[in-house]
């Protein structure tokens, strides 16, 4: 009896060779025809629990803070400061402060994901292309074009929206196309279509910026957690400290364009 | 298409997660930022009120502080002043009673004096009544005879006259 049950149980040992990096988060089910992958999993779960602590916290803010009430505190006092210095205008830091402040916190939260024990090797098995491969659990959802995209996109068309509100349709859109019969003629021109196009090409920068980042970070703790797994149980850990910066970093970067974006579209074009 | 699909681009799958950012930006908004920064809002206003209050306070202090040395200063003085003018009368007082002390002794010494001597007068009054008596007396048994009284009498008082 013992000796089959033994033979039942498939032992499955991770090696290098085993390690499937796929560009594209892997699904680990279906709803119908809507695929749950694992980002999708790991955005639900970090959303509700920035949701759920935030909401905790502020339940009873007091005029003398305590506790956790401080941390939030200092963290939005940060997060204000920062986009104080860029707006100089306390009325508007508050108007573009939800964005800016959500796309940093939510951003450097499923960055940060990717360093939690157990990414990549925690997982359902799967058959691909022939081999029998983990399906992780974890991915950092910085690590899926679709999460990257989604902020990008909110991002672009936020800042299109602020210019148009504060500006107003006319003087928006006359930073992109100028009369070819003005002063700098041609030029001026050419000069509003390509600040039309990058508008277009900053979706793609901020996009591809955070998701190459972020996808690069994981492989490369992947890598090195399978190099040496043993004995030189060390070596991810430089990597791990690289990959909380990365994380920061790119959080601030994703906010602070955003910012700089949203306030740049509020300052009207000046005529030549 | 093809390009979207092999980077993992799925349409649903963005929108999902577009709807997901913005209920949490929504959720944060209504349930963290705004109150967080009304509050923060509202503390600085405290705090900047009461520094100006404290300012307020400091520089009323500062007044009563010196008002009230001013008038501590005066309230000595006048104190001095009172404590002096009352020596000076204290002073005064004593020296008139003195004054009249003595003169009320003096009075006394010579009433006594008065007395003495008109006690002494009617003293050598009656000792000298007293002698005459003695003296008839003794010049009546000296002389061992009966004159008439009347003459009797007058030859005394000459007598006497004469001393």
């Amino acid at each position: 009896m013992i000796k089959k049950r033994k033979k039942k149980i498939k032992y499955f040992y991770m090696g290098i060779k085993d390690l499937v990096i796929s560009i594209s988060p892997e699904p680990i089910f279906h709803i119908g025809s809507f695929p749950i992958t694992n980002t999708t999993i790991v955005t639900l779960i970090v959303s509700l629990l920035i949701m759920i602590v935030s909401v905790l916290i502020t339940k009873n803010l007091k005029m003398k803070p305590k506790g956790a009430q401080n941390v939030l505190e200092y963290i939005i006092e940060a997060l204000l400061s920062m986009i104080d210095g860029v707006t100089k205008n306390r009325e508007q830091s508050r108007k573009f402060f939800p964005l800016v402040a959500t796309i940093f916190i939510f951003v450097i939260l499923i960055n940060w994901i990717e360093i939690v024990p157990g990414l990549g090797t925690v997982g359902i098995k799967e058959m691909h292309h022939g081999r029998e491969v983990v399906v992780p659990f974890i991915r950092s959802s910085a690590a899926d074009l679709n999460v990257t995209l989604a902020i990008a996109l909110i991002s672009v068309f936020s800042v299109q929206f602020v210019g148009i509100s504060v500006l107003g349709a006319r003087k928006y859109l006359s930073k992109f196309f100028i009369s070819p019969f003005k002063k700098p003629y041609f030029i001026g021109t050419f000069v509003g279509l390509l600040e039309l196009i990058s508008e277009f090409s900053k979706i793609i920068s901020f996009s591809f910026r955070l998701f190459g980042n972020i996808f690069a970070g994981e492989a490369l703790l992947m890598v090195a957690l399978f190099l040496l797994p043993y004995i030189f149980n060390i070596l991810p850990l430089p990597f791990l400290f690289l990959e909380l910066f990365v994380g920061f970093i790119q959080a601030l970067v994703f906010s602070m364009l955003t910012l700089v974006f949203l306030k740049a579209a509020t300052i009207e074009h000046e005529d030549h | 298409m093809d390009l979207l699909n092999k980077l993992g681009i799925h349409p649903t799958l963005l929108l999902a997660q577009i709807i997901n950012f913005l209920i949490l930006m929504f959720v944060l908004y209504k349930f963290v930022y705004n109150p967080v920064l009304n509050l923060m809002e509202k503390r600085e206003k405290k705090i900047k009120k009461s520094l100006d209050k404290a300012k307020e306070i400091d520089e009323k202090l500062e007044k009563i502080k010196i008002d009230y040395d001013k008038k501590m200063t005066q309230a000595k003085k006048e104190a001095l002043k009172i404590l002096e003018e009352a020596k000076n009368q204290a002073e005064k007082e004593r020296e008139a009673s003195l004054q009249k002390t003595k003169k009320e002794v003096a009075e006394i010494i010579k009433k006594a004096k008065e007395q003495i001597s008109l006690e002494k007068e009617k003293l050598v009054e009656e000792a000298k009544d007293d002698l005459d008596k003695i003296v008839i007396l003794a010049v009546e048994k000296i002389l061992d005879q009966r004159l008439d009284k009347e003459i009797n009498n007058k030859t005394v008082q000459e007598i006497i006259k004469q001393v």
